[in-house]
């Protein structure tokens, strides 16, 4: 068995021509059912509103209107239909502060050009497999940023879960620890459910 | 009323709709093969298609030359443009010798602070580069030629910095290690 891409409609955009057949001859290759085309980010977000593809693959540098700001009227336009669409950013740019630019408009993910075939596939297979959880925050709205399960950030905490610093394998043995020690204290046996009002909040790490 | 800024995050668990509508199994090596050809096979003319940047690239050279504006950051961009074209564009359509000047040509330009007359030499320099690869139709793959422009443009790039190290961006002085 193999993925049927028959029933999925994709939008790619790209002002240069060449590229776009060759994108759209690949996405046929891939078996795509419908592939829609549009040169610029104006036209694709109209194409968009229309069509309601499943995906939307963009090249960033266009005029007049580019990649990023057709993702800001995906993610954020009332007449958007859905704006959490998977949105694959082309671009020719790896420098730190441009990608960095660019996810914080809501990018699902980045294909950095040239690409190959093979490129192009595992971008569409992580949109498919491992799509991310979305977003809203107040200066943010798309897929959330964080891939990682980062241990050692070090700036305000933004989320009530979020660890307040470095959790290694030797805080989470001596966690067990305290709690074998408390429950034996307070009586409670291995499989009583045990509710921590303040769970990790209770906890410093720092001075580890 | 409660301030914005105070407003814990919303979170929209992921859609399934794509996985549910395409199923199981990836596609076949042979599927990824027939797609990679089209790269391999196309018979685009590279050198028509990298015209308008060339022109755009020349365009901006000569606007930082005649010293009208003190935008360094806009007279940046005008030859970042299409330079990331060409990186971007090159090896697509068998010029990957272009690809990995214009990469290197990105590299210089992401480092730069200000696009100042010693900086535009070696924008010209690149910019000579590329223009000889497309006269001497240096596609396919990279030959000894083609490295012994890309080992010159790289000492080249090398020796600016260690001449001019004022020029680099703060925003990479600024960056942890």
């Amino acid at each position: 068995m193999a993925y049927n891409f028959e029933d999925v409609k994709i939008l790619i955009v790209d002002d240069n021509f060449p590229m776009l057949t060759l994108l759209k001859a690949m996405l046929t290759r891939f078996g795509v059912g419908t592939i829609l085309t549009a040169s610029n980010g104006d036209m694709a977000f109209k194409s968009f509103v229309r069509h309601n593809p499943d995906i939307v693959i963009s090249d960033w540098m266009m005029a007049p209107s580019n990649g990023v700001e057709l993702a800001q009227m995906i993610r954020d336009d009332k007449a958007s239909p859905n704006p959490y669409v998977p949105f694959i950013l082309m671009t020719g740019f790896s420098e730190e502060h441009r990608v960095t630019m660019a996810r914080d408009v809501g990018i699902t993910e980045f294909l950095l050009k040239p690409f190959s075939a093979m490129d192009l596939y595992k971008r569409i297979v992580t949109i498919i497999e491992a799509p991310r959880q979305f977003v809203r925050s107040e200066d943010f709205f798309g897929p959330d940023r964080r891939r990682r399960d980062s241990t050692d950030f070090r700036g305000a905490r933004k989320r009530k879960d979020d660890p307040t610093g470095r959790v290694t394998a030797d805080d989470r043995r001596d966690a067990d620890i305290h709690i074998r020690e408390a429950k034996k204290e307070q009586g409670i046996k291995n499989n009583d459910f045990l509710l921590f009002e303040d769970r990790i909040d209770s906890i410093d790490f720092k001075d580890r | 009323m409660t301030d914005k800024k105070d407003e814990l995050p919303q979170f929209y668990p992921p859609k399934r709709a794509l996985k549910s509508k395409v199923g199981h199994g990836g596609l076949s090596k042979e599927t990824i093969s027939k797609a990679q050809r089209v790269i391999d096979l196309n018979k685009v003319d590279f050198s028509e298609v990298a015209k308008p940047y060339m022109v755009c690239l020349e365009d901006s050279v000569q606007k930082a030359r005649a010293g009208q504006s003190d935008n360094h950051e806009k007279l940046i961009e005008g030859v970042l443009f299409p330079a990331m074209q060409l990186k971007a564009n090159g090896d697509l359509f068998h010029y990957p010798i272009i690809t990995d000047i214009a990469n290197k040509f990105l590299w210089f330009l992401e480092r730069i602070y200000k696009l100042n007359s010693h900086a535009l030499d070696i924008v010209e320099a690149f910019e000579r580069s590329i223009n000889m690869v497309f006269q001497q139709k240096l596609s396919g793959k990279v030959t000894s030629a083609g490295k012994v422009i890309l080992n010159e443009l790289d000492a080249v790039c090398t020796r600016y910095f260690e001449k001019y190290p004022e020029n680099i961006h703060p925003r990479l002085l600024n960056k942890k290690s």
